[in-house]
């Protein structure tokens, strides 16, 4: 594994960060009337990104596991793709 | 013949080969929960497709209140744990058993507020079944049946946690981690931060629908 590791300042700012994200997301879900939904998404992405590289620490080790965490990723991408390739483009109704 | 270090298994060369093999098999296992709630979070996404009003209306009738507290402290949990890794990584032994109990009772939180939740949502007839709410759409029924089974599994996740954490804690008061192991430390600390994130996808697709209508 990596030496490197985060320190308590940057824990602290990633976790003022996320909250303030969080509370982001609530106003837009309540003031913003148009694209909302693709905001919401974006900002939530970035709250998992930050979780995942600091909190997780998955910057700081070796690129296996950066497989490992794509590979996961990648799995469900295709899992909704199929999915969506079947449901949205058929009649159901 | 050399002597070998007690905390690494016979089949690993040395602590730093053991402890990434650990990581591996704790990454291989998030990657497969993460296709566990991907085929709920794939329904809700179908479903939301082909019933959107029926679920905005749905989502209208849960408590963004109790959610939003409960994000917020699944945020700061997050915050404490990662702290108790880094405690154990710069052999700060004292500082790593109260950062798990905080840790923990930050856990314990999140079931309590949830429980309230829940009662609540009885209380206001939001149980998919001949009792549910009839003032709402037939379909808002779909939205509640995934809202209490992704809720209820991640609350099951959130208790699984919460038991790993407490006998982390325990062996962490016993002096069996420090700056020289301190794997299962870490590994916990993955489990709870993937717990963590599945709440924060949860959170706007169950309690944010259309709430600016």
């Amino acid at each position: 594994m990596n030496a490197n590791h985060p320190t308590k300042k940057l824990f602290a700012l990633i976790w003022i960060v996320l909250v303030v994200l969080h509370f982001t997301i609530l106003g837009i879900a309540y003031y913003l009337k148009f694209f909302d939904t693709q905001l919401i998404a974006a900002l939530v992405f970035i709250q998992m990104m930050l979780i995942i590289l600091f909190f997780m620490e998955v910057r700081y080790t070796m690129k296996l596991i950066w497989m490992f965490v794509a590979a996961g990723f990648f799995w469900l991408c295709i899992q909704f793709v199929l999915v969506a390739s079947d449901y949205l483009t058929r009649a159901w109704h | 013949m050399p002597e070998k270090n007690p905390i690494v298994a016979e089949q690993f060369e040395d602590a730093q080969q053991q402890a990434e093999a650990a990581h591996l098999g704790m990454w291989t296992f998030i990657a497969t929960e993460i296709l566990f709630f991907g085929g709920l979070f794939l329904a809700y996404t179908v479903y939301r497709h082909f019933y959107f009003s029926a679920f905005a209306a749905a989502s209208k009738h849960t408590d963004v209140m109790f959610g939003t507290i409960n994000s917020v402290i699944l945020l700061t949990s997050s915050f404490t744990m990662a702290l108790a890794v880094h405690a154990a990584k710069e052999n700060r032994v004292k500082k790593i058993a109260p950062f798990l109990a905080l840790t923990i009772l930050l856990g314990l939180a999140f079931l309590v507020v949830k429980g309230f939740e829940y009662h609540k949502d009885l209380h206001d007839r939001l149980l998919p079944g001949a009792n549910f709410d009839p003032s709402l759409p037939p379909q808002a029924q779909i939205f509640f049946w995934l809202y209490w089974a992704m809720t209820g599994l991640h609350g099951i996740h959130v208790t699984v946690g919460i038991g790993i954490l407490t006998v982390m804690f325990l062996r962490a008061r016993r002096g069996k981690y420090s700056g020289s192991y301190y794997t299962p430390v870490e590994l916990t600390g993955l489990y709870w931060h993937f717990v963590d994130i599945v709440w924060l996808f949860l959170y706007p697709l169950l309690y944010l629908v259309q709430r600016h209508t």
